[in-house]
């Protein structure tokens, strides 16, 4: 029988919420409760259904087929020296925050952008994240079909805000979404 | 809603009073439209054009006992898609990769609810009969909706004679020139569409939730505190707050207040988010289409007017928000 | 700290049960992604096992440039159309390569491939979750609610409920478990 210690635990690793030493603890309880397992699938169970994944009645577990089929593999071993340090640590705090939060992208009320997540290279930029003050974007005008920003992000934003306040727009209404399906086409 | 429904009442009833005879039969014909839009199941391809930008664009529209669903797909270029259903809005852009799920303000404000906001606007607009015309093949009347200053743009609208729906629409500025245009170039109504087609055309994952509670904005304002700060120095005469929402944006998950102003038929929204993070914003004005922005940074705070009406209108209202901590 | 992070740090080193938590953790939702697919759920299972397995394969060149389940997901996708290929049945119109993993949209028409019993069972167990928050006390609701339906962190939730981290962490598992005593009976009913 667990301790409600323990289930907090199960409770907190289904938002990704531990530290080191409570993935340690993790990885004991589940090597000698076997309630764990059962117990912390029923609540990602939960968690899964109410992020709309349709899921069949009860858990599907699939660790023991894997194990199974891994058990001849070789365990890896890749030193920490080996990863490309420069790369993975030049990532801003913030970009992790948002890539774990996936599940907060699509469930936020307002627009979830998921964009930044597909220009690592521009996006995320030492450069950028060194950025020590606000800057502003300054208005130039031209007659595309884009908003006239310099910034990625400044222009998605504008875009939610676009979409945000579409659903009021004009006598158009019937039409009003016809703005952002066109979107940037020339 | 009820607050709406309320506001709706009461506009309806001040606003039949003082009706102008000549303005009666066409907004008369502004509420067939509008039921129309709402009640009909449709199919068609329309056209968007706004400057250099032509833009196809097929829509089809059910209403049943299940509520609407409106599916809009763009013909040329990258095939984005736009998914209305009660409660939900889908943008789809193919090309930048990226799929943009919205929980739709207010839950069911759709499509317009244009009798209530005419009632109001009919002060600041001129509204009147023009010529029948034929658009899409079918017979259609002219109204004409000049505004009687500079502040918002005038419409023109045709509406099909025999179902009320709207085909064709067109935005103008003071000198009158069009400065974008919606029109069916095909139509169908009282088609029946099956499922398959309001489904978006990409397979992908299904990461929504249902978004069964309504009363989910109302904690959130409750619980962030959420009295506003902010106050409005200036609006164009008849522009009154018709809907405010506090919502969390996704990417870092800023609080963003939507306040909503409206003379009944142009509307603006000023969006205030809290800067979390450095990150930039738009310093002046901007603009898509007839959609023009104007962007300010208040109090740590990135302040951006957006709406369907001049860039000075934008610009003014921009200019004149402050935060009650400054006054 | 990033937990997934963590874990495909220590699965990198050698530990193949870190490797279980993720699979623990992601296996509802890439059976449900590759269901999408294919539609069997038995065939499901099996290609959501061959994609977990060339997922540990991989892992070791994972260099963390995206979130692990964004990387995870778009192996399942690929898994499948192989499988589907190799089965030389005919894939879906669209075309899955073009897409992300960063993908958000309900995609409905994967409930016509869910058999009546299945498709029931989910909307039952949906609704008993949402019936539980209904009946949690107002700061346990509210705390689940930020974190599953805002997607707030559980800092962001104490800062927003200006309350300690602890008190979040314990608030949601209190929400957990009345949730899951409700799911537990609708699981219960199935079996009878």
């Amino acid at each position: 029988m667990m301790t409600a210690k323990q289930r907090e635990l199960l409770s907190a690793f289904v938002d990704g919420e531990l530290n080191k030493q409570e993935i340690d603890e993790l990885l004991a309880l589940m090597e000698t409760d076997k309630d764990a397992k059962t117990e912390f699938m029923r609540y990602q169970l939960s968690s899964d259904v109410i992020h709309g994944y349709k899921s069949y009645s009860t858990p599907v577990d699939l660790t023991q087929r894997i194990s199974a089929a891994l058990t001849d593999e070789k365990a890896h071993s890749v030193e920490a020296t080996d990863m490309p340090k420069a790369k993975v640590f030049a990532l801003p705090n913030w970009f992790w925050k948002q890539t774990a939060g996936l599940a907060a992208a699509a469930s936020i009320g307002a627009l979830a952008v998921v964009g930044v997540m597909n220009q690592p290279q521009t996006s995320l930029s030492p450069q950028l994240a060194e950025i020590d003050s606000v800057q502003q974007q300054g208005l130039t005008h031209s007659a595309t079909n884009r908003w006239t920003v310099g910034e990625q992000e400044v222009e998605d934003r504008l875009n939610n805000y676009l979409v945000d306040h579409n659903e009021y727009a004009g006598a158009s209404g019937l039409f009003s979404y016809a703005r952002v399906v066109s979107y940037g086409e020339e | 809603m009820r607050f709406l429904l309320h506001l709706f009442l009461v506009m309806s009833v001040a606003w039949s009073a003082s009706i102008q005879a000549n303005d009666k039969e066409a907004v008369q014909m502004l509420e067939r439209m509008t039921e129309a839009a709402k009640n009909l199941t449709y199919e068609g391809v329309f056209a968007y054009q706004s400057g250099k930008t032509l833009q196809s664009i097929r829509i089809f529209h059910r209403a049943d006992a299940r509520g609407e669903v409106e599916r809009l797909i763009s013909l040329n270029g990258a095939a984005r898609e736009v998914i209305r259903s009660n409660d939900m809005v889908t943008c789809i852009n193919p090309e930048g990769k990226q799929v943009n799920v919205s929980r739709r303000p207010l839950g069911r404000g759709f499509p317009s609810d244009l009798p209530r906001r005419l009632s109001s606007a009919t002060p600041y607009y001129e509204v009147g009969l023009g010529d029948t015309d034929r658009v899409a093949g079918r017979q259609a009347h002219e109204l004409i909706i000049k505004p009687l200053d500079n502040y918002r743009y005038g419409y023109r609208l045709w509406v099909d004679s025999e179902t009320g729906l709207l085909l064709k629409s067109e935005l103008r500025n003071d000198q009158g020139e069009v400065l974008e245009t919606f029109a069916f170039s095909s139509v169908s109504t009282s088609v029946h569409i099956p499922e398959h087609k309001l489904k978006p055309q990409m397979n992908g994952e299904e990461m929504t939730w249902h978004r069964s509670e309504p009363e989910t904005p109302m904690d959130m304002a409750k619980m962030t505190n959420n009295v506003s700060q902010w106050r409005m120095q200036w609006l164009p005469e008849g522009f009154a707050l018709v809907a405010q929402q506090t919502r969390l944006r996704a990417s870092n998950g800023a609080a963003v207040e939507q306040r909503v102003y409206s003379d009944g038929l142009s509307s603006v929204s000023i969006f205030i988010e809290k800067i979390r993070a450095r990150h930039d914003h738009l310093n002046g004005g901007s603009h898509v289409g007839a959609i023009n922005a104007y962007g300010t940074i208040m109090h740590a705070h990135f302040v951006t007017v957006v709406g369907e009406v001049p860039a000075v209108t934008v610009e003014k209202i921009g200019n004149a928000i402050t935060h009650i901590a400054a006054q | 700290m990033n937990v997934d992070q963590e874990l495909v740090r220590r699965v990198q080193a050698g530990d193949k049960k870190a490797f279980d938590l993720l699979i623990m953790k992601y296996q509802q939702r890439i059976i449900h992604v590759i269901t999408g697919f294919v539609h069997d759920p038995v065939e499901a299972m099996d290609v959501a096992q061959e994609a977990f397995i060339k997922a540990y394969r991989a892992l070791p060149g994972f260099r963390g440039d995206s979130a692990f389940y964004t990387w995870l997901y778009r192996i399942a996708i690929n898994t499948s159309k192989n499988y589907l290929t190799a089965a030389s049945r005919r894939p879906p119109v669209s075309d899955v390569d073009a897409m992300d993993a960063t993908i958000y949209y309900d995609a409905p028409e994967l409930k016509e491939f869910e058999t009546p019993e299945s498709s029931l069972m989910s909307d039952e167990l949906k609704q008993a979750i949402h019936l539980a928050i209904q009946d949690l006390p107002e700061d346990t609701a509210t705390a689940i609610k930020l974190r599953e339906f805002e997607g707030l962190s559980y800092e962001e939730i104490a800062q927003a409920m200006d309350c300690p981290i602890g008190t979040v962490r314990s608030r949601i598992f209190r929400a957990r478990e009345a949730i899951d005593k409700q799911v537990k009976a609708v699981m219960g009913g199935e079996e009878q």
